[in-house]
């Protein structure tokens, strides 16, 4: 068995290697579907602009696609991404909202580990008794509430209720402090502004607990599975018949082994968490780029940015697919049977 | 404690929907989730051929009251523009519903024809070996999207319309259902009932068709029916935002009623104008969430055995015999064919 820290770097770099044919996979497929339909597209992108808008855009989309898609891959790899409508470029832009999108994504992550996974071990202890039920009853309705609904009955009244914030990362536009990591917490602890920093947690509340709230249902259930798969073993046995309490019993023995599953599932989370944020950034003026998705793509009838929701798809795939690997590498890192060779 | 289907095993042979049925009855949310989404697919039809019978009002027929609160006479109220609520409501049913369906439906015959290929044909070297693999090459990449994003960017290149969003969505969708038949069609190809038809001299596409087909089905259906739900919300969100189709229109859907709603009047002063979409929404997928979660628990070979022998900490048998109980409950997948054997070798 080779797990020594040399061979966890092996592990790591082999992990990241595989990357690089998914990402080049993502690039093709993104330009493919947003190059579906090229007739009447400029019409649709700028449905009120002059002849010579219309022109201007016909000539770099209407063009065969191989060329464009050389001239396309070059620009991106150059960080060249485009520009909005508007004019305002689109690399900048997502990589100054990227931060506080991950911030909000990670607070979410950290609710769903520590409320859903005790669930799972709940509903797991007692199953098919009523505690099972309505941990079941809780983790679906979290599953069939609309992220649009959530977020809207959040802001609107459980905000208010529990007077917490519902817009925005501070009570100000702008902190007294500078923003070097641009997650809305993490500024505020370097610049030792408790005040601050306590204002930031509380506009974090809403918009992570929606998220965690509608995500939960996977890390619940496959918590409970696992349980259900572990509880009837013979080292849990052994456990109990030590004489060790049943809170040990269960989230020292039995949870351990089951926690190896759970954490590949969370990795597969990503992708709702992600779709998630593009209401929730929106409906809680979130600055991250949820939100520069809903505007990019034209929602709520704002003026639709081409370039941006391609590089908004482009980006979010990413963010899938590196966390899918930063899961598959704990999942090596915690199951003491994989060979990191 | 042994409540779930200890008490109604689940044994090979019983037609499927004796087995359907004592599962629904072992486990109560289930039971209730299915009344429901029986419930749900009556009214849809009704309104949906004679709506008349439900629908007091037209979808942009005004009342002449304007945000009136929820009454007997409009049960949801009324909205800014004067129209009825309920009515809206419910006309949006039919294509909601139906747009869950249709669009995993159309999803499961495309990505489940392509995962019985992949997962089939896989002989390493050979053509079909090839086309396992780029079929599945093809299906990674489109996983590692969420489907929501790349919906909404297909979305804004094929134009907003209903037709173009349900082409859009199921673009993203295919891929998950290649996953799971691949999965499970692996899992069965090897089985010795497979085996034994093949030396028997059945032909390969017979025993794709007859043996690994029929027992990919199970979780399938299963998927399928949580996946109405999923497909809901992801259609309905993306008319949220306002992509889709627009209300007030002839024809409503739930999430751009609940976009509009949530624009035209101060929630906290209306809310009705809001949940009644929102709880629309979310009645029916929990509906086919309860009746899919429960039906997932039977078959997932994981809970299955803790819920068949119950979830006291007893160990399973570490070899099943042919007459331990745990054996009986998994041979409903054919994996103690010596028992049990798959009703389709037979043919």
């Amino acid at each position: 068995m080779g797990r020594s820290p040399g061979d966890l770097l092996i592990f790591v770099l082999k992990r990241l290697l595989q990357l690089i044919p998914v990402l080049i996979g993502v690039i093709v497929l993104t330009f493919i579907c947003t190059h579906l339909k090229l007739s009447g597209l400029c019409n649709a992108v700028y449905p009120h602009a002059s002849k010579a808008v219309i022109d201007a855009c016909n000539a770099k989309y209407g063009a065969p696609l191989l060329p464009q898609f050389v001239s396309y891959i070059t620009n991106l790899l150059q960080g060249n991404w485009g520009a909005s409508t508007l004019g305002q470029a689109v690399y900048p832009a997502i990589a100054a909202d990227l931060p506080a999108t991950i911030e909000l994504v990670l607070a979410a992550l950290f609710l769903m580990i520590v409320i859903g996974i005790p669930l799972g071990v709940i509903a797991a202890q007692y199953g098919g008794r009523w505690a099972d039920h309505l941990v079941r009853i809780f983790y679906l309705s979290g599953w069939a509430t609309p992220t649009y609904l959530g977020a809207v009955l959040a802001a609107v009244f459980i905000g208010p209720a529990l007077g917490l914030p519902t817009r925005g990362e501070y009570s100000t536009v702008v902190p007294p402090f500078p923003q070097y990591t641009h997650m809305s917490v993490v500024d505020a602890i370097i610049a030792g502004n408790f005040p601050y920093t306590v204002d930031a947690i509380e506009h974090l509340i809403l918009p992570a607990s929606v998220l965690a709230f509608i995500n939960m249902g996977i890390a619940t259930r496959m918590t409970r599975a696992s349980m259900l798969e572990v509880l009837p073993l013979d080292f849990v046995r052994s456990a109990r018949m030590k004489g060790l309490s049943e809170f040990w019993v269960m989230y020292k023995h039995a949870l351990r082994n089951a926690l190896i599953t759970t954490t590949t599932v969370l990795g597969v989370t990503a992708g709702g968490l992600l779709a998630g944020t593009v209401v929730i950034e929106e409906v809680f003026d979130w600055p991250g780029i949820g939100q520069y998705a809903y505007d990019a793509i034209g929602g709520g009838g704002s003026v639709a940015n081409f370039d941006g929701a391609i590089a908004v798809v482009i980006v979010f795939a990413i963010g899938v697919v590196v966390a899918n690997m930063i899961a598959d590498i704990l999942y090596g890192v915690l199951d003491p049977r994989v060979d990191w060779r | 404690m042994a409540t779930a289907t200890s008490s109604a095993p689940v044994r090979r042979g019983d037609h499927p929907i004796v087995v359907f049925w004592r599962v629904l009855r072992a486990n109560p949310l289930s039971l209730f989730g299915f009344l429901l989404v029986a419930l749900i697919c009556i009214v849809a039809l009704i309104v949906a051929v004679a709506p008349h019978v439900l629908v007091p009002y037209g979808p942009e027929q005004e009342t002449g009251l304007f945000n009136a609160p929820p009454s007997w006479a409009h049960p949801f109220g009324t909205d800014g523009l004067s129209f009825d609520v309920y009515s809206n409501v419910m006309r949006a049913l039919p294509l909601d519903l139906g747009l869950g369906v249709g669009i995993a439906g159309v999803s499961l015959v495309i990505g489940g024809a392509l995962g019985l290929i992949a997962g089939f044909y896989d002989t390493p070297g050979t053509l079909g070996g090839y086309t396992s693999v780029s079929i599945m090459r093809v299906t990674d990449v489109f996983l590692s999207f969420p489907s929501l994003i790349l919906a909404l960017a297909i979305t804004r290149v094929l134009g907003p319309g209903i037709l173009n969003v349900a082409i859009a969505v199921i673009i993203t969708w295919w891929p998950y259902y290649v996953r799971l038949v691949r999965g499970e069609v692996l899992a069965v190809k090897h089985l010795p009932y497979v085996t034994a038809a093949r030396a028997a001299g059945v032909t390969e596409n017979r025993i794709l068709l007859r043996h690994v087909l029929r027992n990919v089905t199970e979780p399938l259906v299963v998927y399928f029916t949580l996946d109405i739900g999923t497909v809901l919300v992801t259609y309905s969100t993306i008319a949220y935002i306002g992509v889709a189709s627009k209300y007030p229109g002839p024809q409503p859907e739930w999430g751009a009623m609940l976009a509009f709603y949530q624009g035209s009047a101060p929630i906290s002063s209306y809310p009705w104008l809001v949940l009644a979409p929102g709880l629309a929404v979310f009645v029916t997928v929990i509906a086919f969430s309860l009746l899919g979660d429960g039906l997932r628990d039977i078959l997932d070979p994981r809970t299955r055995r803790a819920f068949v022998r119950g979830a006291a900490p007893e160990p399973p048998a570490e070899r099943p015999t042919p007459d331990a109980p745990a054996a009986e409950a998994e041979s409903d997948r054919g994996e103690v064919p010596v028992v049990a054997p798959d009703p389709g070798a037979v043919a």
